[in-house]
């Protein structure tokens, strides 16, 4: 399989102003030297707590936000290199989809008209045809034809999310940025959802980057998980090890801490003590040393580098003792 | 009455008056026991009735739109039994927060911005126990802080709700919750808007706490994986009435009404084979204004008839346990 996206050493932070003149008096990395790939019609899963960076991260990958540094190769292009216009020309083949549906369609805007725009914008067809164009949107992610002429707010959230999927693929795009879409859903339309994300995939050949707070949705849909932490990625490998076998102690924590849908089932929880550290301020050494079980000196002084151990890579100085 | 049972709700009915509809039942002809000393899951998914039935275990029902139409909410006192609905509004206070009191979802708007931590449970103190001295008040305020797992609260009580972080704002909620020592603790959603590893601390918490005062909990939650890992029995509503109430063991094993088992079929596991498509329950949840008569899963139900469409299913009992279902029964 291609490569289709390869994510090199990207950097984003957020200036903090304060002060009586609003000088710049610090900065939150939000995304802290972040390397990755991804493989066409593969799906990688980022997770993490709020404000470990994993949206920010979505965002910065596609340029709304503008990166600090860093390569994001897609297909080969340095996005961050491209100007305005060819940036553009290439958003057809990148999409988002967003977490809350109701925020993110024009409430007045009817259905059809927000499914056409994008195709509006990239001259794709005549009017005749985008209404075509439209009609089997609706068909693919399983609303009525009837749906066209409504407006957003007559839907249910499920449906909702629908339409801002229906949105996000209709320029056909290679790839997708999924944050957090299932997250505002209901139990039984979070597995429709997913379903669905699942046979668009299979369809249209997508490559999905996927944001979820939710471990087990994420390593549902996902071929490989990456653990974000304080705005670094600190454990990435497939998804099924990542559950077997991780070697971060932030991931297994994260792992034990989710609460098994079985009431037989009663293994041990490891607690972590207290909160994640404010980015502003983040903790020297390993980010993740003062919530740390096993924290040794070393933690406290060195930040640990990315350790690959057969294609299983992780950012720990104990990943080979625990 | 079984000695054990501290809370009874039977028939509940709650409605809310619209200007469009009429009055909409939200939660219809519910009933169930709370004992001592048990964790009872109410679970469902939005608009199910779940947070509408907290609100009225206390009269909290937003005025004056809401109203409790039919029912009993009686409560064990010392006294004997009480009928929360009758009770006249001046005598709530005896039971809000001394034997009854409720923690939410989001601790921010529970807490209020303007005032510091220390005088909003002083409040609380003050307000249950009118003859305790300001310095009691303080040592018990200590006291309780140090119980939530707050650490140096010396300092704490003088910060603002703003300066804590989401878990510590949670465990302030609980401990005003628990200041006046309440054999009831209403929990709604009290850990949805939190991160996994800082929900299993407070969840933890719940379990230390419960166990210290022998309280009982009714956890009101839409996350099947905390209820099986915190209740005892649970109970499960679709579109205001009752699916189903079980131990939660049996529940899960097996579940009887068709929408507990397609809920608890359609959540991906860790264990689950990946990027298989999911079962599903097809549809969505009725609006209460669209509600048909009789069974109100029949529109998404693989095992509907025609009684379903007609009749509302009764409510089959077999010892504890409640199933509401014209198909399915307990041994089937």
């Amino acid at each position: 399989m291609t490569e289709i996206l390869r994510v090199e050493n990207l950097i984003k932070y957020f200036p903090v102003h304060g002060g009586f003149w609003g000088r710049e008096i610090g900065r939150v990395h939000a995304v802290n030297d972040v390397s990755f790939s991804l493989k066409s019609s593969e799906t990688l899963g980022i997770v993490g707590e709020s404000g470990c960076g994993k949206s920010t991260l979505g965002r910065t990958l596609l340029r709304l936000y503008e990166a600090d540094s860093g390569k994001v190769y897609f297909k080969n292009q340095n996005l961050l290199d491209l100007s305005k216009r060819d940036l553009r020309q290439m958003r057809r083949d990148f999409q988002m989809i967003f977490q809350d549906p109701n925020e993110s369609l024009n409430s007045r805007q009817t259905v059809e008209s927000i499914l056409s725009e994008p195709l509006e914008i990239h001259g794709v067809g005549d009017r005749q045809s985008r209404k075509e164009v439209v009609k089997s949107l609706l068909a693919k992610v399983g609303l009525p034809e009837s749906a066209g002429i409504r407006y957003p707010h007559e839907f249910s959230g499920g449906q909702r999310q629908r339409i801002g999927i229906a949105r996000a693929i209709a320029l056909s795009p290679s790839l997708i940025v999924c944050d957090e879409p299932v997250s505002a859903l209901d139990v039984s339309i979070q597995s429709q959802v997913l379903n669905l994300l699942l046979k668009l995939q299979s369809e249209m050949q997508l490559s999905y980057i996927f944001i979820a707070h939710n471990l087990a949705v994420v390593r549902h849909i996902s071929d490989r998980v990456a653990v974000m932490y304080l705005g670094e990625i600190v454990e990435i490998t497939d998804a099924d090890s990542i559950y077997s076998q991780p070697l971060h102690p932030y991931t297994k924590a994260l792992i034990s801490a989710v609460p098994t849908p079985d009431p037989s089932h009663t293994t041990e929880r490891i607690v972590l003590k207290g909160d994640v550290p404010s980015p502003f301020d983040p903790p020297f050494g390993c980010a993740f040393h003062p919530r740390c079980p096993h924290a040794v000196d070393q933690c406290k002084r060195e930040k640990p580098v990315m350790r690959d151990f057969n294609g299983h890579q992780v950012a720990c100085h104990l990943a080979e003792t625990l | 009455m079984d000695d054990q049972v501290v809370l009874r709700v039977s028939n509940l009915r709650v409605g809310f008056a619209t200007e469009d509809h009429g009055m909409l039942v939200a939660v219809d002809g519910l009933s169930f026991d709370l004992r001592a000393g048990e964790t009872l899951g109410l679970v469902g998914e939005s608009g199910c009735g779940k947070s509408v039935t907290a609100l009225s275990l206390l009269r909290l029902l937003p005025q004056p739109l809401g109203k409790i139409l039919s029912g009993e909410i009686l409560i064990k006192t010392k006294d004997g039994w009480e009928d929360i609905v009758r009770l006249p509004a001046n005598q709530l206070s005896r039971i809000r927060g001394a034997r009854i009191s409720m923690i939410f979802q989001e601790p921010m708007t529970a807490l209020n911005p303007v005032h510091t931590i220390g005088r909003q449970i002083f409040e609380s103190f003050r307000l249950h126990f009118p003859e305790m001295s300001d310095k009691d008040i303080l040592m018990k305020s200590l006291e309780l802080l140090e119980d939530v797992g707050i650490p140096s609260p010396e300092k704490r009580i003088h910060e603002f709700p703003h300066q804590l972080s989401g878990g510590m704002r949670q465990r302030v909620v609980i401990a005003i919750a628990l200041s006046a020592d309440p054999d009831i603790l209403v929990a709604d959603e009290p850990t949805t808007a939190l991160d996994v590893t800082i929900q299993a601390q407070i969840l933890d918490l719940m379990l230390a706490l419960q166990k210290k005062r022998g309280m009982s909990i009714l956890l009101i939650t839409h996350d099947l994986g905390v209820v099986a890992q915190m209740c005892q029995r649970t109970l499960v509503m679709y579109a205001g009435r009752l699916a189903e109430a079980r131990d939660t063991r049996s529940l899960f094993k097996d579940p009887r009404h068709p929408y507990t088992k397609g809920l608890l079929h359609s959540i991906p596991r860790l264990g689950s084979v990946r990027k298989t498509l999911l079962p599903t329950i097809e549809g969505s949840v009725p609006a209460l204004k669209d509600l048909l008569r009789g069974c109100r899963f029949q529109s998404r139900c693989p095992l509907v008839t025609e009684r379903c469409r007609e009749e509302i299913p009764e409510v089959q009992i077999k010892q504890d346990q409640n199933l509401a279902c014209w198909n399915r029964g307990f041994h089937d």
